[in-house]
């Protein structure tokens, strides 16, 4: 249950950023930030993609593709949003990124047989509650969720000053779905960037 | 947690504009807090209840809101923020959250995995704590915490900003 910075980054970017559709549906879940009221995160900064602290040093070529990715997304999302990209050394926004694991409990409710079926062969006197509670089980069971993490520095400051993140039931790491889903989430975190 | 002397606790189920917090405090009875009235933030992070985690959300975006809005109270309430030396109390405060699978209707208890008879949910709590403690003994002078039922999309700093003023309307505890 305890989050905690994955050690090989996109065995866990990968075993994380999906979601099993039989887990939330269809719907793709959504992505979230929160960020220093008052901060000031206008268009036409510049900004310059650092690597996180929080992310893994020797990581594989599978890995190191990700992280590229997530690189370029950045790069490409924030461009487009009217930030410029510059060296580290004079760039006001920093932006980094890494990702955590925990693990959660899913719920599912189905029905299944019970007196409720069939009225009539109900004794006198039946509490008609616990009948329909039994009418229904739900199933309890553990799965691994991964959380994509965005940061942004106000590098004057060096203070944070955003945080956006998106969680999605992991994938095995090897799933060609990995790259789209990872990439896709750098979208969708950076879709409330800058906020308001 | 805490010795018999404590106060008894003080449990408020309450609406604030459209949060509900579940608020509670508990004050060391032989404290007379009008002897207090400087603080200072520790650099350190409280503990959280039984069952809560710290994450990605306590990061320095949160503290620093906290102890905004922190300040704003005890400002109101007449204290004074002081350099640690001359602080006649410390805050030290920490964020988490905690998983729980509900039973929709009454009869279905089970937690963990499993099956369990009747209608279940997933709900995630998140949770708010404030500790004051004394520089010069160490001991907790006070605490308060605030619950709430946590949903995707919420505005962070709003939801927070008003678990804070919550809890801070039990400080100073009501002597008697």
């Amino acid at each position: 249950m305890k989050a905690r910075t994955s050690k090989g980054l996109l065995a866990g970017l990968a075993a994380t950023l999906i979601a099993a559709s039989t887990l939330i549906g269809c719907a793709a879940p959504a992505a979230f930030a929160d960020w220093e009221r008052g901060a000031d995160l206008s268009p036409g900064k510049t900004f310059a993609v650092t690597k996180s602290a929080q992310l893994p040093v020797d990581l594989d070529e599978r890995e190191k593709a990700l992280v590229t990715l997530v690189n370029t997304a950045i790069e490409r999302e924030l461009t487009a949003k009217g930030y410029v990209k510059a060296p580290v050394e004079s760039a006001q926004l920093v932006v980094n990124f890494y990702v955590i694991r925990r693990m959660l409990q899913e719920v599912s409710v189905q029905s299944r047989d019970c007196y409720m079926s069939g009225r009539g062969e109900l004794p006198p006197g039946t509490n008609w509650d616990s009948a329909a509670i039994a009418c229904e089980e739900s199933l309890v069971s553990e799965y691994q969720e991964g959380t994509l993490i965005i940061d942004i520095y106000d590098a004057a400051r060096k203070e944070l000053v955003w945080h956006g993140w998106k969680s999605r039931k992991s994938l095995p790491s090897d799933s060609p779905e990995l790259p789209g889903v990872v990439e896709q989430a750098t979208v969708d975190i950076l879709s409330n960037f800058p906020p308001g | 947690m805490f010795a018999k002397r404590w106060m008894s606790v003080l449990v408020f189920a309450l609406m604030a504009g459209c949060h509900q917090f579940h608020v509670e405090s508990q004050a060391d009875p032989s404290v007379d807090f009008a002897n207090y009235k400087t603080y200072s933030f520790s650099t350190t992070a409280s503990d959280i209840p039984e069952g809560f985690t710290s994450g990605h959300l306590f990061n320095s975006i949160m503290q620093r809101r906290i102890r905004a809005e922190l300040y704003q109270e005890l400002t109101k309430k007449g204290f004074t923020q002081a350099a640690r030396s001359n602080a006649s109390f410390i805050i030290s405060f920490s964020t988490g959250a905690r998983q729980d699978v509900e039973a929709v209707k009454a009869g279905a208890d089970q937690t963990g995995t499993g099956a369990i008879a009747g209608s279940a949910t997933r709900v995630t709590r998140g949770a708010l704590v404030i500790h004051f403690t004394d520089p010069k003994t160490q001991k907790l002078l006070w605490q308060g915490w605030a619950e709430a039922v946590m949903k995707g999309g919420e505005d962070l700093d709003e939801q927070v900003r008003a678990a804070v003023r919550e809890v801070m309307r039990h400080f100073p505890p009501k002597a008697g």
